[in-house]
Parts: C-alpha cells; sequence; structure tokens
C-alpha cells in the first residue's frame, strides 16, 4: 500500500512526516510531498519527500499507483478541488479512486469544527483530534440523510509525539508563542508583546523566549522598544520551537495549538484571556482548558508558577488521550478501500 | 403560587423581541405579569413594539437608566434577551446589589452559529434557555469537566406558538408558498441571487400558486446583523421583473403562515412557527452545506430538499414528507418543551447569590472585551461603585493606553472629591449605545 500525503504548511508538513515514519515502520511505502517553505522554522526542518506545489498535482504522476491519498493544506478549498479533479481523471481513465483522508490536524471546536467538516464532505475519512470533537460532528450529522455522502469520521489525537515528560528548565524560562494574525486587531500583538518585555524586566531571574509558532523572515519579526536591550527577553532560534516548550517553565498563548505540547509536558499554561472568547481569536477551542487568564489578573511573572495545569479531562477529552493516531488511520483506510474505490 | 409571576423581559433588537414576544403569548399555568424594556434603538420595527405593547407593560429605557431603576428589584426574575457584552453587563450590575431578582436569558430561536461564545456570555447566570435536547447537550459537552458543570438550564422549546385553536384546513387555505427569508443566510450577493432565481423559476412552473418572500425585515428596518442589500432590492437586481405570482409580503409572518399550505426557508426558526400554524414546512438545500448558511442543523430534518428540482408546487404539495419526529424533538419542537417548564424553574431554583462566582482559568467572556470594560464601568458609575469603575477603566486603559476617552474617563471616576467627580463624568460622558 501506498500512501501519498500532500501537504502546504508548516505544521502540516511536520505532522505528515510523522504519519509517514510511523506507517514505514510497520512496512507501508509513503510519499509526503508538497511545497518549500520559505521563511525561517520553528520546527526542524525536513524538507517534503518530492517538492510539488498541491495545484501541479493533478498533471502529475504523484497519484498514479496511490492506494490511498492525505490532503492536509491550509485551504481547504484546495481539498475540495484536488479531491474532484482526482476522482474525475481516474474515472476518465477507467481506474478506481483511491480513498481520500484529510483533517485539520488541529483540535477545533464550535463553528470552526463544523466549517472543517462541511469543507471535507468530499473525503472518505476525515481526522479529527478527539473524542469531543468526534462527538459534536455525530450529534450534528445524526439525522442526515443516509444519501447524503459524508466521510467517516475518526478521532486519532495530536499531531505531534507526546514522549515522557522531562523537569522543567532549572531556572524560570517563560516560552510566548506569537501567532501570525492573532490577537486580530491592529496593535494587540505588539501591546502583548510590550506587556510581556515589562513583565520580563520585573523579574530578571525568568528567561522570556519570544517563540513565533509559524514561518518567519529574518528580520525581527517583534517589534523593538526604545528602551535598553533586555538580556533575559530573546527572540526564538530557528527549528527550536519543540524543545522550549518542552522544557519550559510556562507557556503564554492566545491561542496556538502548539501551546498543546506545553500541556501536555505539563507546564504550566497560560491561555490569553483578554481577547474573549471568539472564532475570530481561536479561542473557542480552548473554553474550558482551566488555564485561560487575564493578563490584569496576573499581573507579573512572578505568579506563573502558582497558576493551576491545564484541565486534565478537557486536554484528554480534545485528543490528549489517543496515543496511537496513525495506527487507526491505517486501520480506518484499510477498511475503508474497497467501500469507496469503485468510480 | 398566591400572587403573580412578575417577569421584566429586557430585549433591543427585532429577534430578541420576537423571542420575548413568544414568552408573553406562551399558554400557562401560571399567572404571569410582564414587563418589556425595549432598549432604544434605531430602526425597531414599529409593528413588533406595537404588539409588544399589547403583551404587558412597556418601558422604553436605556441601559444606563434601566440598571439605575429601583423598581428593578421589585421583579421576580429578569429575563434578559440582549448580545453577549450587554447580558453581561446586566448581570454583572445586578450582582453588585446585596438582593437582586432571580436572573435568566435565552437565546432567540434556533441557534445556528456561534453557540460557544453566546453560552461563554450566558454562563454565571441563573438559568439559561435553550430550545431542546440539541443545545443542552452541546452545552453539557462544553461545560463537562469545569466548574461550570453546575450551569442551570430549562428547555423552552421551538414550540413558540401554543396550540392554535382555530386553523383553517389546508385544503380550503389559498395555494400560497410562504418563503422565510434572512438577512445573512446565506449571506453573499450571488447566493442570495441564486435563491432568487429559484424561488422566481418555481413560481413560474406554479402559475395557480403565489410564492410570497416575506422579508425578514422591512427597508430602513433594523436587526442584529447589517443589512447591504434588501431582498427588495436582490429580486430586482436578479430578475429585472420578477413573475407576477412572486411577490414580497410585508405582513406579519403568523398571518401569512395561518393562511398558507407551504412555507420555504433556509434556516429560519419559522420553520417551527410554520408547523405551530398547520402549514407545512420545507428546508430549500438548493444552495448546499454550509457551516454560514446553517444549513447544516436543517439537513436532518427529513424534508430538506431541492426546490429546483421540483416539479411545481403541486407536485411539492402531493409529496411533501412530515418533518423527522425524532429530529423535531431534539431540536426542541414538541409540547414537552415549555415556557411552564422556565416557570417552574424560577421558582424553585435558590435564592440568587449577590456576587458572581469566578474561577482561576475560566474567565469566560466575562470582562474580555475593551467595549465591555467600559460599558461595564458605566454600569458600576450607576451604582455608585466608584473604585469598580476605575478598575475596570484603568484596566481597560491598559488595553488601549492612546484612548483618550478612556483616560479621561477613568481620571473622573477616579476623582476623590465628590464635586470634582460628578464634573469630570459629565465632561467625559459618552453615550456606549
Amino acid at each position: 500500500m501506498s500512501i501519498v500525503l500532500v501537504c502546504d504548511g508548516a505544521l502540516e508538513q511536520y505532522s505528515c512526516h510523522r504519519f509517514a515514519d510511523a506507517w514505514r515502520q510497520t512496512g507501508r511505502r509513503c510519499l509526503v510531498v508538497g511545497a518549500p517553505i520559505a521563511g525561517e522554522l520553528p520546527l526542524p526542518n525536513r524538507p517534503c519527500d518530492l517538492t510539488l506545489h498541491p495545484k501541479e498535482l493533478l498533471g502529475s504522476t504523484v497519484f498514479d499507483h496511490a492506494n490511498a491519498i492525505g490532503l492536509f493544506l491550509r485551504n481547504p478549498a484546495d481539498i475540495e478541488t484536488i479531491t474532484t479533479g482526482y476522482r474525475a481523471l481516474r474515472q476518465s481513465r477507467g481506474l478506481l479512486a483511491a480513498p481520500i483522508f484529510s483533517g485539520p490536524l488541529i483540535p477545533l471546536a464550535g463553528d470552526d469544527l463544523i466549517d472543517a467538516f462541511l469543507r471535507r464532505l468530499s473525503c472518505d475519512l476525515m481526522i479529527v483530534s478527539g473524542d469531543d470533537q468526534l462527538k459534536q460532528l455525530k450529534a450534528m450529522t445524526s439525522f442526515w440523510p443516509a444519501e447524503l455522502s459524508k466521510p467517516q469520521i475518526l478521532a486519532t489525537g495530536f499531531w505531534f509525539p507526546t514522549p515522557p515528560p522531562t523537569p522543567p528548565s532549572p531556572k524560570p524560562l517563560l516560552v510566548a508563542l506569537l501567532q501570525r494574525e492573532i490577537p486580530t486587531r491592529i496593535g494587540d500583538k505588539e501591546q502583548l508583546i510590550r506587556l510581556i518585555k515589562r513583565w520580563a524586566r520585573g523579574q530578571s531571574e525568568w528567561t522570556v523566549v519570544l517563540q513565533p509558532d509559524h514561518p518567519w523572515k529574518l528580520t525581527p519579526t517583534v517589534p523593538t522598544d526604545n528602551t535598553s536591550q533586555q538580556t533575559n527577553v530573546v527572540e526564538a532560534a530557528p527549528e527550536q520551537m519543540l524543545g522550549l516548550l518542552r522544557q519550559c517553565t510556562a507557556c503564554l498563548t492566545v491561542s496556538s495549538p502548539w501551546s498543546l505540547v506545553a500541556m501536555m509536558g505539563g507546564r504550566i499554561p497560560v491561555v490569553v484571556g483578554d481577547y474573549g472568547i471568539q472564532s475570530e481569536q481561536h479561542t473557542t477551542t480552548f473554553f474550558g482548558c482551566g488555564a485561560m487568564h487575564r493578563l490584569r489578573d496576573l499581573g507579573g511573572l512572578h505568579k506563573l508558577q502558582k497558576l493551576p495545569l491545564v484541565n486534565q479531562g478537557w486536554l484528554e477529552a480534545i485528543g490528549g488521550s489517543i496515543k496511537d493516531g496513525p495506527a487507526r488511520v491505517l486501520v480506518a483506510l484499510d477498511t475503508l478501500r474497497p467501500a469507496t474505490t469503485a468510480p | 403560587m398566591t400572587r403573580p409571576l412578575k417577569l421584566l423581559l429586557i430585549a433591543d433588537s427585532d429577534s430578541q423581541l420576537l423571542a420575548c414576544e413568544a414568552l408573553c403569548r406562551c399558554q400557562t399555568a401560571w399567572s404571569v405579569e410582564f414587563t418589556i424594556n425595549v432598549i432604544p434603538r434605531e430602526g425597531t420595527p414599529q409593528q413588533i413594539l406595537q404588539r409588544i405593547a399589547n403583551l404587558g407593560t412597556l418601558w422604553r429605557q436605556n441601559l444606563r437608566r434601566l440598571l439605575n431603576n429601583p423598581k428593578l428589584l421589585r421583579f421576580d426574575a429578569v429575563g434578559v434577551f440582549l448580545t453577549g457584552s450587554k447580558l453581561n453587563d446586566i448581570r454583572i450590575a445586578l450582582e453588585r446589589r446585596q438582593q437582586r431578582p432571580k436572573l435568566f436569558c435565552g437565546f432567540n430561536g434556533v441557534v445556528l452559529e456561534h453557540f460557544i461564545e453566546g453560552i461563554s456570555w450566558r454562563l454565571g447566570y441563573d438559568l439559561i434557555c435553550l430550545s431542546g435536547p440539541r443545545d443542552r447537550d452541546a452545552l453539557n459537552q462544553l461545560v463537562a469537566n469545569t466548574p461550570f458543570a453546575s450551569q442551570q438550564t430549562v428547555l423552552t422549546g421551538l414550540q413558540r406558538n401554543g396550540t392554535i385553536e382555530t386553523l383553517i384546513p389546508p385544503a380550503q387555505r389559498p395555494k400560497r408558498l410562504v418563503f422565510a427569508e434572512q438577512v445573512v443566510m446565506p449571506c453573499s450577493a450571488r447566493d442570495r441571487a441564486e435563491m432568487v432565481q429559484i424561488l422566481a423559476g418555481l413560481a413560474t412552473r406554479s402559475p395557480n400558486w403565489e410564492v410570497l418572500i416575506k422579508p425578514r425585515i422591512a427597508p430602513g428596518d433594523a436587526t442584529f446583523h447589517d443589512v447591504e442589500t434588501h431582498i427588495s432590492s436582490t429580486l430586482l437586481q436578479t430578475l429585472g421583473v420578477p413573475p407576477a405570482n412572486l411577490k414580497l409580503d410585508y405582513r406579519p409572518l403568523t398571518d401569512l403562515l395561518r393562511k398558507a399550505p407551504l412555507m420555504a426557508t433556509i434556516s429560519s426558526t419559522a420553520f417551527f412557527d410554520a408547523l405551530d400554524f398547520g402549514c407545512r414546512p420545507v428546508a430549500m438545500n438548493d444552495l448546499g452545506l454550509h457551516a454560514s448558511h446553517g444549513s447544516h442543523v436543517f439537513a436532518g430534518s427529513g424534508v430538506w430538499r431541492s426546490l429546483r428540482d421540483v416539479h411545481d408546487l403541486d407536485a411539492l404539495e402531493q409529496e411533501l414528507q412530515e418533518p423527522n419526529p425524532q429530529w423535531l424533538d431534539w431540536m426542541g419542537y414538541h409540547k414537552r418543551y415549555c415556557a411552564d417548564d422556565l416557570f417552574d424553574a424560577l421558582e424553585n431554583i435558590e435564592p440568587p447569590v449577590a456576587t458572581g462566582i469566578t474561577h482561576c482559568g475560566y474567565p469566560t467572556n466575562t470582562q474580555s472585551s475593551f467595549n465591555q470594560l467600559r460599558v461595564s464601568a458605566e454600569a458600576a458609575i450607576c451604582t455608585a461603585d466608584w473604585r469598580g469603575a476605575a478598575d475596570l477603566l484603568s484596566q481597560a486603559a491598559q488595553m488601549r493606553p492612546q484612548h483618550r476617552g478612556v483616560a479621561r474617563r477613568h481620571a473622573a471616576a477616579s476623582c476623590r472629591n465628590p464635586f470634582l467627580r460628578s464634573v469630570g463624568l459629565i465632561l467625559s460622558y459618552r453615550d456606549l449605545g
């Protein structure tokens, strides 16, 4: 069985490699296909096995011998386009179509989850993170007519491996996960960074690492202050995010999904609650995490070590309890093949 | 119960008023005296205001005046049917008092989107009204393993018009299909044009029928959502001259449903009103499944079908099934979900605590936005809670240090001299709506 995994973002590429590595160990052949990612990466740079822009896929021979195709593209419209085009091509050639699977990879909730599902209706299998997501979608579709085609849904846990927790850094370390577009209002991100820097000035025993959770350019991504250079606030070096998240004392974010790495490692999470629980800020997923705090209530870094850990029940329900995600996908794909490949 | 239950309902936009109207009209064994405070707002449809005025005592006070009104404490319960931040303002303002009425809130019909956001504004109310098991299950899943797991809810259902005694038999109704238009579902001009085109095609194929589009609002009226192009314009832009039997009809929806055998919608709560009036509903699926249309909710109705594929309305009338009763029940359309349960619950819940409960790590949407901090500060000023107001304004000023209006208000509220504070508050006052 040959599985082709298509991706177009840093998180997606990382996840596809993880799937491919796990499946190769079971003797399956896999190919990770995607476009190169520009800029400095937060994750270890591991190029795709085949560099090809997803839009060029249908004109290539990549899918010709695939037994299953995983589409992990940031824009769900691309998934629909490729799925439809691929099946039409196969049908025109009188060939069977391989099952197509996809998923948002990160835990979603509410409208974001519904939207992610509805935009993948053409797929054969949709993977979601946890039992919470599975329950929401099953409830939503429970009365849908049988003739309305929809993908099977499978919970596969988080997109990153979870090694046993290690002791935290001997000196207090805060990793502030910075998102590209969140918080959404102009100036809010800069204001957040200024506040973190102010906190750091007052607590020199802390080290603060400003860590973009997305690819960034070599030029500084965070604004510089007019104040003198602080030695305990640094911008993260490329490709170090996972290590930092696993050894930090606390991890602060508005809604970066990578904060789950720190949560799974038993680190103190600080999900910034100042921007409300809103789809636009991607904070709806974090409702229930038990780690959402308003910065004004915290007042400084010295208070972080007294904060509670993540709500374990929430973490497990959104995917933290699932350790065998890649194996689950394989089993599901094997069951799918005979039923869904007819042209 | 020896005396009537005194309820104050607070609303501003038209859909909230419709929810209040449904509650006032409910058939109940309880004796209830309703007062409805409609927060003054430009564009609120006069038609609804007139109807509301006949259902109880009508107040027209803005939030600031209302929160300062000593008569608030005379009510047994206050039902708040407002949008997120205002829900919060009222709760916080009332929780400042030693004694307060019980507080409940609800949603305005079927919840199609933003359920998590909506719940996060409502948590902390003594009672949250939900439509049916669908909403209750979603809420339970959301608050499981959190300190909000004990949030009290009551299912009040979607049978909003009670049992109608004098239904006109379908055979005696004029051949009409009522289409319940929604202002943002669908939202794009392209989808709205397609929707109109499909209705026009159906009207053309059914010359012995009338297809009446019931606009959600009249031109110039306001609703919760901003309306870019009124349906009357879409009709002209799409069709030029519509078929003679396709018309806009501004009469109250209930009047139209009472006399029509069929109704259609994308995802309006009017679907359930139609059932109340013996009018058979169909959910239009021609625009596909999109979260922003609410179509995923109606796909399980059992009557989710294409109007483009319908031969004509005679054929639709013949072949149209009844909605799936299990889906109806799941949504909340069953007589066992009713306002009586709300009144029972209000009677039985524990007396409210004076101050709200906060949980470390679970701030919900309370006091999270800049604007909300400002409005909450105004509520604190109304109750002469100068320290609370100064705290809130200080937090808002931290969020937006460049905002001069907040800085001035903060300086005024922080002033210890009562005379200077009063002058400062007058000078720095801005109507936040």
